[in-house]
This record gives structure tokens, sequence and C-alpha cells, in this order.
């Protein structure tokens, strides 16, 4: 059965259990009253006979099995109920928690987006990228002799972002434009949501001009006109056609960046008829990735293309080039590195920095952690009496504890909740002050390290306060509450080991704090 | 102190093994309801077998939950709603295995308590 089922049956179990022992107890105390026995008699002697009525009905329930998920919900109303009647105390640690878990989410999925996220195109783990050691980037002539002599990919791709203008006359409209080799979208895998993507037909010189728009410019700049397939615009005061737009989501393989417009490399011409930079031998402006043919390894294609670069660069050789230049430029090889998480620039730029940033938001959160938890034991000095009461009555210690864990899990969860949202908020405000782009859509690990922090703040905070208010012997506490002394601190106190006093805790992080705002401004 | 260290739950799991095989045995001869169970137990140990009935509704519903046995609510002859337990099929195979184990631990607990008795028999 499972729970769900379980949990729409439990009434009617209930009840029937209910009814089962009523009648028990009917069918016993008419058979005492046919023995002779007065009525009061008889209910008396039955209900002894019996014994103890709900412990029956709970060990019973507990064969049904999910105790644990019933005892669950029963915590869960018990600790809203709580969390209800101290607004404040509620407000205060969702808040705290909240910017604590806020922040470091803020940080992890600018981390996630930037240099753990695989591109969104097809198969990204089979995509390698090329460098031309000295330089990192390619030269046109480097780049086609490459195209044509390499056995080691299924396809390769070069591209380069540019500039581009839109205006038909009059004032500027500056977007982001990118060249891109035939191959591109192909070897990527990247379809079109309308219209087609660009072919390796299109990559030639003198084809028709023709462009692809991204998703993201179709909608801002022409609100999603569904006719704009076949139209013609200007780019850099020459007509384009337009012939797709690509499928949502793609940007282009470099992170933190993006495309608007999408041109064909070899139209490069239409812009610089007199110089342009397809012939410029020296001029190093593209990018280069190709996708693994199956059953090679990187270090083979490495290696592949390492056999074939004197060729490639002898072919690309420039005459504008000194002897001793010529001979450096001879010598050049590739270098390949996995290309599944794409280019980008601002990875180098910026990982470091982030990672730092990420261990000092840690440290917020774990002062948040230590406030909370000193909010959370003076609650549960508060609690004594109550916590003595239920001991007294039979509670089993693991039981309670189980039930004020609940509490800070409840608030973790709350935090969290709020935390992601903030999270939205602040990672968009933060990429926007950075000015780069960046895919910031919740994926599985940012939901998964939100969730796992929750969990791990809330154990933090709520351990020690649960453990403290349940270690008492229910006797003593109760005297002790009916004499009115709540208000002093035992010495029985075991959390006294864990946190002296409370001041000298938060006293404790204070170099901790120093020792931080050092980093942050050496950085 | 001393019924914290030894809960309810204890003497349950202490009876579990015999309780189960009581019960089944009982309904060998026919559904009946807890109630009953408990007096046909009492009067066929000869009064000496007092099932509690806060081990008897437990072991009623985890028996069921086992699908050892089924239930169904019908009137008794006093015209009382009660719940009625049956043996089902899997139940009966449970039950002769328990037997078969059953016997086999007081013939071995006999010869065990009184081995003289074998070896003048031999």
């Amino acid at each position: 059965m499972n729970p769900w089922q379980w949990w729409r049956n439990r009434t009617r179990r209930e009840s029937e259990l209910d009814e089962e022992i009523q009648s028990h107890l009917r069918m016993a105390e008419r058979d005492r009253i046919d023995r002779g026995e007065t009525s009061t008699d008889a209910r008396c002697n039955v209900q002894r006979e019996f014994g103890n009525v709900l412990l029956t009905k709970e060990v019973t329930r507990a064969q049904w099995g999910w105790v644990w998920l019933e005892q669950f919900v029963m915590d869960i109303r018990y600790v809203l109920r709580g969390l209800r009647r101290s607004p404040g105390f509620t407000a205060v640690a969702v808040l705290s928690l909240a910017l604590g878990i806020g922040a470091n989410t803020t940080l992890f999925s600018l981390i996630d987006a930037l240099i753990l996220r695989s591109l969104p195109v097809v198969q990204p783990g089979e995509l390698l990228a090329v460098d031309v050691q000295d330089q990192g980037d390619f030269t046109n002539a480097i780049w086609e002799q490459l195209r044509d002599r390499q056995n080691v990919f299924l396809g390769a791709f070069a591209w380069a972002h540019t500039g581009f203008d839109l205006a038909a006359g009059g004032e500027k409209q500056p977007v982001a434009g990118l060249y891109v080799s035939g191959e591109f979208f192909r070897t990527l895998g990247v379809r079109a949501l309308r219209g087609r993507v660009l072919m390796p037909d299109d990559d030639r010189r003198g084809g028709a001009p023709v462009a692809v728009i991204s998703h993201a410019f179709w909608e801002r700049q022409y609100g999603a006109d569904p006719h704009i397939v076949g139209r013609t615009i200007r780019i850099d005061r020459h007509p384009f056609t337009i012939v797709g737009i690509t499928v949502p989501g793609f940007f282009g393989v470099d992170v933190g960046s993006r495309f608007d417009v999408a041109v064909p490399l070899a139209s490069e011409v239409i812009f610089d008829p007199e110089r342009p930079g397809l012939d410029q031998r020296l001029q190093w402006w593209l990018s280069v990735m190709g996708r693994l043919k199956p059953g090679i390894t990187p270090q083979k294609a490495g290696a592949g293309l390492n056999v074939i670069a004197p060729a490639i660069f002898q072919a690309a050789s420039s005459p504008d080039l000194r002897p001793e230049e010529q001979r450096h430029f001879l010598r050049n090889q590739f270098t390949v590195h996995p290309g599944a998480t794409g280019f980008s620039s601002l990875r180098e730029r910026y990982a470091r920095g982030l990672v730092i940033l990420l261990s000092m938001v840690g440290v917020v959160l774990l002062i948040a952690c230590a406030n909370l938890t000193n909010l959370l034991l003076a609650r549960a000095d508060a609690r004594r009496r109550e916590v003595a009461v239920r001991l007294a009555l039979g509670a089993g210690r693991a039981r309670l504890v189980r039930q004020l864990l609940t509490e800070s899990l409840l608030l973790g969860g709350l935090g969290a909740l709020l935390g992601a949202a903030l999270a939205q908020c602040g990672s968009r405000a933060l990429i926007g002050y950075l000015d780069m782009y960046l895919d910031l859509s919740p994926d599985l690990r940012v939901l998964g390290f939100t969730a796992a922090l929750a969990i791990v703040t809330s154990l933090i905070v709520g351990l020690v306060p649960a453990l403290q208010a349940t270690w008492l012997a229910p006797n003593g506490a109760l005297k002790e509450a009916a004499r009115g002394l709540t208000g002093s601190r035992g010495q029985w106190s075991p959390a006294a080991c864990w946190w002296p006093h409370r001041s000298p805790c938060r006293c404790c992080w204070l170099p901790v704090r120093v020792c931080w705002y050092g980093v942050c401004i050496r950085c | 102190m001393q019924t914290r260290k030894q809960p309810y739950r204890d003497r349950i799991e202490l009876l579990q093994g015999t309780l189960d095989l009581l019960i089944l045995t009982t309904l060998q001869w026919g559904p009946q309801h807890g109630y009953a169970i408990s007096l046909a137990i009492k009067a066929n140990s000869g009064d000496v077998l007092q099932v509690e009935t806060g081990s008897l509704y437990p072991a009623l519903h985890r028996l069921e939950k086992q699908r050892w046995v089924a239930s169904e609510w019908k009137q008794t002859e006093a015209n009382q709603r009660a719940k009625f337990y049956r043996l089902t099929a899997a139940g009966r195979k449970q039950l002769a295995a328990e037997q078969s184990r059953w016997r086999q631990l007081v013939d071995a607990m006999a010869a065990a308590m009184n081995p003289a008795v074998k070896e003048s028999e031999s």
C-alpha cells in the first residue's frame, strides 16, 4: 500500500478500530450482566480487565505501518501551532535563515551557470574545444585547413562574436552578432524553432546573405512575430534574409554572453569587401570546437590533430611573417580541452572570486546558525516544564527530540523557500551588475544544493537545543518547575559544555568575521 | 522507572510467537471476533492462558497485514455488530508450519529436561 492510499484510509481504519474495541467491551459487559453482575460493576470490571484502551489502540496502530509518517504529520501540525503562537521568533528565525541560505544559493547558482552547467545542446560531453597553442584563437586560414584535413571529429565548427548595427538608417541599433561556420548548428545539434538553421551551403562566399536569430531576440525585438521568417533585415546597412529562429534556451557556446543574430562566416566579406578578415592570415579571431567521433578519446583527438599540425600551419603560413616568426609559426601545435560546459573568458576571470565569495557567505550562514541556536536554546529553556510533564507522562526521549528537530527542519524549510526566492532576484541583480548573460533558471543541482543546505542547517541549529531540552529527569524538572525556578539554569545541563555562555559564543565568531573582512579587502 | 525500562510493547513481543499460533489455531474452527477468540483461548487452555487484549488486537492486525487472516463486519448471534476474522489459505499454511515447529520445540524441551526417560526407553 502506498503512503497516499494509507493516508486516505486512515480515518476509516481509525473508526473501525474504535468500533472493534467498543464491540469487545459491549460483549464482555453483556456476558458479565448475564452472569448476574450489576451493570455498574460489569462496566468497571470489563474496563479493568481490558486495561488501557488508548495504549491498546496505539500499539495496534503501530502494526499498520507508516507510524513515522503519521507522527511526522502530527509533529508538523504541532510545530505550526507553536510557531503561530510566537510570530516574532518565527519571523526572525526564518528571515535570518533565508538570508543565509539565499546568499549561498545566489552564489552557487552563479557558479553552477558559469562553471558546472553543460551547454544546452545535444550530447555536450562529446564536444571538444581546440586552441592554437600560442594564440588560443584561430585565423581563418588555419581553421579552413583544420576543417578540411581533420579526421577525429564528426563535425567541427568555428565561430566569432561581433557587434552588428541593425538600424536601417538614422540612430544605431547595436545587437550581439555571431559569425558561424556552416557546420555550427548541425554539429551542436541545435534545431530551428521556425524556418531552418544555417547549413554548410550558406557558408560560401558569394552565397545569398542569410541570417538566423535567437529565440530571445525574436521575442524581444519582434514580439515573437510568427511571420518573421523570410523577412529582410539590414545588418550594417547590408540586406540579409532571416531564414530561421533557434530553439529557446540556446545562447551560443560562450557561457556568459549570448547572440542575437547569427550569419555565416563567409558573409564577413560583405561587410569588409576591401580587406576581408577571412583572408587576413594574421588575424586571430575564430574559436573552434568539434564533436568527437565515437570511440575517440580527447587525448587521441589531440594527438591526431598534432600529427597534421605541421602541414596545416605550412599551408596557412603568411608571407608577411619575418623568418624567425615563420619558424615559430610552423612549430605551432593544437591543444584540446573538454567543451561540454562551453567556452568562457568570464570563467577564468570570476571563478576564483566566486568560490571565495561562496565560502564567505558560508561563514555568514554559520553565524546565522549560531544566533538561531541561541534563540532555540532560550525557547527550549522556556519549554522545560512542558517537556518535563510529557516525559513524566511516558513520552520517549527520542520521540521528543524528533519533535523538536521537526521544528528546526520546518524553520529550515521555510528559510530555504524564502532564500531560494531571494536567490532568484539576487543572482539576476548580480549578473545585471556584472553585465553578463547567464542562464539562471534553477536546475536540479541548484535545488539539491539549497535542499541540502536547509537540512544541514536545520540539524546544526536544532540538535543541541533539542538534546538539551530533553536531557532531564522528569521528577527533578517537575519539582523545579513547580518551585518556579525555571529562570535559573541548573548545573545539570550538559549543554553547558557546548555553549558555556551565550555572549562568549557570539564573541568567538568575531575573529572569524574580522578574518573574512580581511580576505574581502585583499580581493 | 520500571515501566519505562520495560515498555508495554516488550510484553507483546515476548508472547508474539505463541499468541499468533494460538489465534491461528482458534480460527481454524471458523471465523470469530476478537472477544470470542480471547474466551476460546482461555477456555481451551483450561483457564491457564490469559490473553491480554492489549496484545490480542495488535496481533490480529499484524496477522491481517501479513494476510494470514482476513476480516469482515458481521452480526453476532446476540445481534451485535463485530469484526470477524477468518483464516486465509496462506494462514492455514502458516498454522501448519508453526504447529510443527512448536511440536519440535516441545519435544526438544522435554528431552532436554528429562534425559533419563529417553535413555531408559532405548
